[in-house]
């Protein structure tokens, strides 16, 4: 019971046992918070890495595509297993791009990746409609021009004549090159967000908020083109702008064209043709079970099957290690806390001696005398690590509330808004990671209050009653 | 087991309690060794008051941290009633201090974050599991309360040693020390650091302990006046008990048995 006693005396008393307490319940808050506002970046950006990305899809291995989607996925539907766990499936034509618009009478060429797709089918494999910026199309997602933007395509001027891509009959034969062209109404499409959009430094508000520029609206007109499937020949066609695509990852939302699958595959001269088949399963559990059966099912053809984490494997991998690393350099920040407590301890068994002398004069043991700085030592990390997880939940819930206070404090931009496409500091606390940290806390507070406890229950008693 | 008194032709001789036989001890420090103890045979009868004098480095607190285990000795023996405790493992040693014997030091040791009383409970504490407590804790304090009352700070319960005077601390550290109703006390110098008048109240306190109660009493003490008010005085010098000068005072018979009928404090056995 001693032990008990003294080890709650020792820390109410022993200033010295403060300085040990708040290295480690700093150690701790930090350890939390990083961890907390971290794993809400790669959460986010797991979100987003996978927001586009179906959770699994068949892909073709070049832009030439594979022929009858129509009949792979009807194959899908006849399996019952795969019928059980697939959701829903869209073929999809995805193919590199040169989209040009003129801005203030300036021609801007940027490169993109354009991708036909089916709005509605899209939609259901998910990571689509959600990412519309205008919210009607959120729930009905569409390629129709509204009514603002058919008024502005109406009164914009009219572009210089453009050559217009011959746009063929099923039943003809593919032309041997590039045919003249016809003209046509110009095809809706949905751009990313940061295509038609820039951050400017300059326009803030008195806040602080940053504002976008619009280069592009719904209604303008862009000119797209790429190459033919066979002849890898140019072809292009005129544009207009139905929608944005805003996903927040900027990956996306700077390179993505969405256009219809069917102009698009008629564009490059391969109707019934596609680049891939997006699939969404019913549990992302099943996937590698999925994956191996659509092996199985298509392996004589050209086409590569893989979970979006299959494909977005190395940067995964990367968010992966670098949390790791951190975490590791991190528990340094404990580990330094550690060692305050070895020179802490070291001092108090020094000033305690002669307590050490009489507690064993008293009948103490060595063990006994031991486990009182064991438990001094667990007493500190238990009470550090409760501290530092408050103040570390505290902070991690007010993290926005606290940039914005250091940010007009200092005049410098701690979480500039421009680099990211989303506004507030992502969190995300795991209560298994608050847990580990504290254990880790506590072990090293204990682990390291193991020397001085072991020259302690080492004391000879008279030479510690002799001790000044 | 030794539990009676022995008749002999000169009246009833309580049994010797604590006996060293032929003890020696050296300490070495940086290279040098110092023989602190050459051979020392003595014995404490049960309900003694006893004290050793000698000059400073005769050995006398050796031998008193010697027989109360505190020490072990580098050769002879220690025995207790008719137990060999020099050799004991260290568990046992630790039971011994904690529940036969109690210590009072010069400079008190009392332990600075505990109040009187806590300090009092120690021994107590020491002795009982987490478990345990709970169930002991209102009868040890009310003994440990007591035990103030008894030897006069009643009122500084709650005080802390840096709240009070050499006197008062060494006074609790008596009541601390008989606290699990030891059989034997070591008190190594216990008036050394207290005025006349101080030194005279612990004496005469430790005097009351075991005339009243059968504590046998072991003090060294280099105060002669002190140690003349004790039933025995054994002198030590140069390591050895001076065999010139033994016994230099047999105040008090050793043929007394206790006065009071309270014996709680009179030698219970090893076993």
């Amino acid at each position: 019971m001693y032990k008990l006693v003294l080890c709650w005396r020792y820390l109410k008393t022993r200033y010295l046992a403060l300085v040990c307490v708040i290295s480690v319940m700093l150690g701790v808050a930090t350890l939390i918070v990083v961890n907390s506002v971290m794993g809400g970046f790669s959460a986010k950006l797991r979100d987003r890495l996978h927001g586009l990305l179906s959770d699994v899809m068949i892909e073709a291995y070049d832009y030439d595509g594979f022929a009858d989607p129509a009949g792979k996925m009807e194959m899908i539907r006849k399996d019952p297993y795969l019928a059980s766990q697939v959701v829903a499936m869209a073929p999809t034509l995805e193919i590199f791009a040169m989209l040009q618009f003129s801005y203030r009478d300036m021609p801007i060429t940027k490169p993109i990746r354009l991708v036909g797709i089916d709005p509605a089918d899209r939609a259901k494999v998910g990571g689509f409609a959600e990412h519309l910026v205008d919210p009607k199309r959120k729930a009905n997602p569409t390629f129709e021009l509204d009514e603002a933007a058919r008024t502005r395509m109406a009164q914009a001027k009219k572009p210089e004549p453009l050559v217009f891509q011959p746009i063929l009959n099923a039943d003809e034969p593919p032309p041997p090159d590039p045919v003249d062209s016809r003209p046509h109404e110009p095809v809706s499409a949905i751009l990313g967000y940061a295509i038609a959009h820039f951050r400017d430094r300059e326009a803030r508000d008195e806040d602080g908020t940053l504002h976008d520029r619009r280069t592009l609206q719904p209604g303008d007109e862009v000119v797209l083109t790429t190459v033919s499937s066979a002849k890898m020949a140019p072809v292009f066609d005129r544009f207009v702008i139905a929608d944005y695509f805003k996903s927040e990852m900027s990956e996306y939302d700077s390179q993505y064209v969405f256009v219809p699958l069917d102009h698009l595959q008629k564009l490059r001269t391969m109707e019934g043709k596609v680049t891939s088949i997006q699939i969404r399963l019913k549990d992302f559990d099943e996937a590698p079970k999925v994956v191996a059966r659509l092996k199985e099912m298509f392996r004589r053809q050209p086409v590569e099957v893989q979970t979006w984490e299959d494909k977005q494997g190395n940067v995964l991998a990367a968010i992966r290690t670098e949390k790791g690393i951190l975490n590791i350099l991190l528990f340094m920040i404990i580990g330094v806390a550690g060692f305050g407590i070895l020179a802490i301890f070291s001092m108090i068994v020094g000033e305690k001696t002669r307590d050490i002398g009489i507690l064993k004069s008293l009948g103490a043991s060595n063990w006994g005398v031991m486990q009182i700085f064991l438990g001094y030592g667990l007493l500190l990390g238990v009470v550090g690590g409760g501290l530092g997880s408050l103040l570390g939940l505290a902070i991690t819930t007010n993290i926005n509330e606290i940039e914005h206070l250091l940010a007009r404090a200092t005049g410098q931009d701690i979480f500039p808004r421009d680099v990211y496409y989303f506004d507030r500091i992502p969190t995300d606390i795991q209560p298994l990671a608050v847990l580990l940290v504290n254990v880790g806390a506590v072990a090293i507070a204990v682990l390291f209050s193991i020397l001085p406890a072991l020259r302690a229950s080492l004391l000879h008693p008279v030479r510690a009653l002799r001790f000044e | 087991m030794q539990t009676g008194y022995i008749e002999t032709t000169s009246g009833v001789v309580p049994p010797p309690i604590l006996r060293a036989e032929n003890v020696r001890k050296t300490y070495r420090r940086n290279g040098i060794s110092t023989e602190v103890l050459k051979g020392v045979d003595f014995s404490v009868n049960h309900g003694e008051f006893v004290s050793i004098v000698g000059a400073s480095g005769s050995g006398k607190s050796t031998l008193l941290h010697l027989m109360g285990t505190l020490d072990s000795p580098d050769a002879g023996a220690i025995w207790l009633g008719d137990r060999r405790i020099d050799n004991l493992p260290g568990r046992e040693r630790d039971k011994l201090r904690n529940g036969r014997f109690g210590f009072i030091f010069q400079f008190y040791h009392l332990l600075p974050e505990l109040t009187a009383v806590e300090n009092v409970l120690a021994p107590e504490l020491v002795a009982s599991s987490v478990w345990q407590w709970p169930f002991r804790k209102k009868a040890a304090t009310r003994r440990a309360e007591e035990l103030l009352e008894r030897v006069g700070l009643g009122h500084r319960k709650h005080h802390r040693p840096r709240e009070m005077s050499g006197g008062e601390m060494q006074r609790t550290a008596i009541a601390r020390a008989i606290m699990t109703r030891p059989g034997i006390l070591f008190a190594d110098e216990p008036t050394g650091n207290l005025d006349e008048a101080a030194g005279a109240e612990i004496m005469a306190l430790l005097r009351e302990l075991n005339r009243a109660d059968g504590l046998t009493v072991l003090m060294v003490t280099h105060n002669m006046e002190m140690a003349n008010t004790t039933d025995r005085i054994v002198r030590l010098a140069s390591g050895r008990i001076d065999p010139t000068r033994q016994p230099v005072q047999p105040v008090h018979s050793l043929s007394r048995p206790p006065e009071s009928g309270r014996m709680e404090y009179a030698y219970r056995g090893v076993g």
